[in-house]
């Protein structure tokens, strides 16, 4: 799969909806250097799933997992797809990156389009406080029921510090 | 009258010590043979003796959820059946010692009373693995009892033909007469299959693999047995063992009672000595073939899959063997 | 942990159903993980998967450590998938900093890597027999897979946990006098690896216990994204050392097994699972051969020096991503760095059985109880690459634990239990 034909499609499709994009161009191979590329796009919140829609129409993608960026103020999340698996060659990954005000958490959930999200859309509930709306499930998944921190904000760190002195007062019952 | 009162206490206790005896060993031998075929070294061959006694010292612990009278006592009972099956066996080729009050139907019922108190004991522990388990092992039951019947009965139908008015249910009399010597070409086909089924059902009834469904240990962690330890598991244990001992001498008694003595033409006391020996020997192949090649051979089997094997080819088979014999009167 | 409880509910169509819990801790499963099944009779109707018991913070360690401790701790994720997450992860921070790998370390990496998905994979096999109560397999094909073990001390001095993948190439190099140990294993592999197929596909307890158990079929595998062989079992043909080449795969030419190789039209159960996976160690005794004779010449790693190392690192600015194609599917790791910053901004790791986890659910339905330790076995889970120490105060709410408490802690309750 060129990535040239995933971007052209995405200009196509979005145009200026299409906030940022860059290819990534690696070499790999010793005897017989060819190259691997890497797509970065960036929409915006509300296009995301359009954007995921998109994909899958046209490119049935696989997706790795989502991580989530914290920038202060705001929080990067980006999904992580391949697109062209099945061929040698002939994948790319695709990463969609959007940013979502912590004032606003929330994002549109995308298992409609693909159910093996799920389990990265928990995860990103859990550990960062995001909404995801639609999402089938909101439990926790990795971590336990009743858990109010979110270990990967970097701006909760005070919270976390107070639970660890918490520490103490379980040492004093154990005892 | 009380010389042989004594006497038969004697012989009694002597039955139930050396059936006892004899299971561990066997399970010891199972063990190893067991492990070198798996490529390991394995227990040495006193393991299960060391088995029991640890179990004897542990701890008993009776679960809050169990019925703890009947939890308790289910062991004693599967135990006791156990050991007295061993009574009307005869064993190393001498006669039965309750040979007079019991025979083979008695036996077909006895053989069912330790896995039922195997059930019995699983559903009053109040655990759901032993729930499961003891409903597989219903299960297994119903399907094994059916080609177990069928064997017994033909071969003791088929002797009542040859020796009509004798007590042909008894074991003494199906020991000293041996059919193979006894039918024709057909039935001897028959005969055969209904070694087969026996062979098959030998397993099932022990709970081994294929068969150990209701003790599978990586489904139902133990199932039947989970929640028994100490003194009860050292019952339970003893009760496999001695099991063992009495599915063997069934069979050798049914389809090899010969003795070598008689062969070489001695008599007296080196005569059942040899008889003796020699009858150890065939229990430990049966042993061998039944239990520990199938145990190692193949892996464990679904109870659905168990009970359509026993219902439709290895009752078939039982079936066809009974024709067969049958058949052979006639011709 | 509860695991005595049974309720029973009357279902939708007044059928009785009852649920039962499994795991944490149960014979069937190697690691932590809880299911909750409902069964109606011995049919499972409803699955719950709740996993987190094996959950350590990695991800948050790591994102407060310099780069090569974290390597340190990106190895010990996962004990059998050992060397996948530094392979992944040192990718991902080469394609970010932009670091050159020489093609020797790129093909010593290769051969570690193969060398590890022979031995998880003769790991799986075997647990996979003992789940079926077929122990004479297990006891067997542990002893083949020693093989490999013992290959992989002589090569790197470890059985796990090799520490052989540093950002720009390897630590310790593959001399000429070991080639020979080499190849004595990669014979020993190609004679026996016709007879462990036949004892495992042409035994028919084996066949009537995993044919058409824990079926998965082309289209959910493709929607539920799932990775690995168990997604090449249903026929996919994911593989990512196919798909988007690096290290030395990048020189020869693989193709995705799939069930289609050894003849069988691929369903997606168990039995595909099993064959996938032996014929993947007869593809990577291939693919060691291949890269031990084209072993190239060169420097081990481009930056050798370790402070020069940590200069460039903190200096680099970045994203990247790596990829690798671990025994178990695709391990996928993700990392942002920033100039003059010496931890990592963003670090996001994705084990296979993340991935897979999702693909439980239609593998159980319609099966049975007795087919629960088998299907659980079947996409090879490794829940400690997938978690990521899960402390449960009392009270119920729970605290994030720095390492210093830890160890406090557990020499505390040490002392307790022994004086």
């Amino acid at each position: 799969m060129n990535p040239q034909q995933i971007l052209s499609s995405f200009k196509n499709a979005f145009g200026g909806k299409l906030l940022d994009d860059r290819t990534v161009e690696r070499t790999v191979g010793t005897v017989d250097p060819r190259s691997v590329y890497d797509l970065w796009l960036v929409v915006d919140r509300s296009d995301l799933h359009d954007a995921v829609a998109h994909l899958c129409a046209e490119f049935d993608p696989h997706l790795s997992v989502i991580s989530g960026d914290d920038l202060g103020d705001e929080m990067a999340f980006n999904y992580h797809f391949t697109a062209g698996w099945g061929e040698r060659y002939g994948e790319a990954t695709v990463t969609l990156r959007t940013v979502v005000p912590k004032n606003d958490f929330r994002l549109p959930t995308i298992c409609d389009l693909l159910p093996g999200a799920q389990t990265s859309e928990r995860e990103k509930q859990e550990f960062f406080g995001v909404e995801i709306e639609g999402t089938p499930d909101d439990r926790n998944l990795f971590l336990p029921e009743g858990m109010t921190i979110h270990p990967w904000r970097k701006d909760q760190q005070q919270e976390i510090d107070r639970e660890v002195k918490r520490l103490v007062k379980w040492e004093a019952r154990d005892e | 009258m009380s010389v042989s009162i004594a006497h038969a206490v004697w012989q009694g206790l002597t039955i139930l010590f050396g059936g006892a005896l004899l299971g561990m060993i066997y399970k010891g031998f199972d063990r190893k043979l067991a492990a070198q075929m798996q490529g390991r070294i394995g227990p040495p061959l006193r393991q299960p003796f060391y088995d029991v006694v640890k179990l004897m010292v542990k701890e008993n612990v009776v679960p809050d959820h169990a019925v703890g009278w009947l939890y308790n006592l289910m062991p004693l009972l599967a135990l006791g059946a156990v050991g007295t099956l061993l009574f009307y066996l005869p064993l190393g080729g001498f006669d039965p010692l309750l040979g007079g009050y019991g025979d083979l139907i008695l036996i077909l019922y006895l053989l069912a009373v330790p896995s039922l108190a195997m059930v019995v004991g699983g559903f009053a522990a109040g655990s759901p693995f032993a729930t499961v388990g003891a409903q597989r092992e219903m299960v297994m039951m119903m399907a094994y009892e059916f080609p177990l019947a069928i064997t017994f009965l033909s071969i003791a139908w088929r002797l009542s033909v040859v020796l009509p008015g004798q007590p042909v249910f008894s074991l003494s009399t199906l020991a000293a007469h041996p059919l193979w010597g006894v039918v024709g070409p057909i039935g001897f086909i028959g005969l055969l299959l209904l070694f087969g089924a026996l062979f098959l059902v030998t397993p099932a009834e022990l709970a081994k693999i294929p068969f150990d469904i209701p003790e599978a240990e990586t489904e139902i962690a133990g199932g039947l047995l989970a929640e028994y330890s100490g003194r009860n598991l050292a019952m339970f244990y003893l009760g496999d063992a001695i099991k063992m001992v009495v599915m063997a001498s069934l069979m050798v008694a049914l389809f090899f009672p010969y003795g070598l003595a008689g062969l070489f033409g001695v008599t007296g006391a080196w005569g059942s000595v040899i008889d003796v020996a020699f009858y150890l020997v065939k229990v430990f192949l049966v042993i061998f073939v039944a239990v520990i090649v199938v145990r190692v051979g193949f892996a464990r089997l679904k109870v659905g899959q168990v009970a359509r094997l026993f219902w439709l080819p290895v009752t078939g088979v039982s079936l066809l063997g009974m024709l067969l014999l049958t058949l052979d009167r006639f011709v | 942990m509860n695991n005595r409880s049974i309720r029973l509910e009357v279902g939708s169509d007044n059928t009785l159903c009852y649920s039962v819990p499994v795991g944490p801790v149960h014979p069937a499963l190697k690691e932590p993980i809880r299911f909750e099944f409902e069964l109606d009779g011995e049919r499972i109707v409803g699955v719950d998967i709740k996993p987190g018991f094996a959950h350590r913070g990695i991800e948050y360690m790591g994102m407060r450590r310099n780069l090569i401790q974290t390597l340190y701790l990106a190895e010990r994720i996962c004990g059998i998938c050992s060397i996948s997450h530094p392979l992944a992860f040192t990718q991902a921070v080469e394609n970010a900093a932009g670091i050159e790998v020489p093609p020797r370390a790129q093909y010593i990496r290769t051969i570690i890597g193969e060398l590890e998905r022979i031995h998880s994979h003769l790991l799986w096999a075997g647990v996979g027999a003992h789940e079926l109560g077929f122990d004479t397999l297990l006891h067997l094909v542990w002893r083949v897979r020693e093989k490999a073990m013992d290959l992989l001390e002589q090569l790197t001095g470890n059985r796990v946990d090799y520490a052989i993948p540093i950002f720009g190439g390897v630590r310790r190099d593959i001399p000429e006098e070991k080639a020979p140990l080499a190849y004595e294993a990669l014979d020993y592999y190609k004679r026996l690896l016709q007879n462990l197929m036949d004892a495992f596909l042409h035994d028919k307890s084996v066949e009537m216990r995993t044919r058409n158990i824990g079926v998965m079929t082309y289209d959910q595998a493709v929607a539920l994204c799932a990775a690995g062989p168990t997604t090449r079992a249903s026929g996919v043909k994911k593989d990512v050392r196919v798909d988007m080449p690096y290290l030395a795969y990048a020189d020869i030419d693989l193709h995705a097994i799939t069930p289609e190789d050894y003849g069988t039209e691929p369903i997606g159960d168990v039995f595909d699972n099993i064959i996938v996976r032996l014929l993947e160690v007869g593809q990577s005794v291939e693919i060691i051969e291949f890269c031990l004779e084209n072993l190239p010449d060169g420097e081990l790693t481009s930056i050798p020096k370790v402070p020069t190392l940590l200069a460039a690192l903190k200096k680099a600015s970045g994203e990247g991503i790596g990829r690798h194609e671990a025994p178990r599917g695709e391990v996928f790791h993700y990392v942002r760095l920033e100039e003059d910053v010496e931890e990592m901004a963003v670090w996001k790791v994705k084990a296979p059985t993340y991935s897979n986890l999702i693909g439980w659910v239609p593998k159980f339905l319609g099966d049975e109880v007795a087919d629960i330790p088998i299907i659980a076995a079947s996409i090879d889970p490794c829940m400690c690459c997938m978690d990521r120490v899960h402390l449960v105060d009392g009270g119920g709410a729970d605290s994030v634990k720095t390492k210093a408490e830890l160890v406090r802690l557990s020499r505390e309750k040490t002392r307790r239990i022994c004086g």
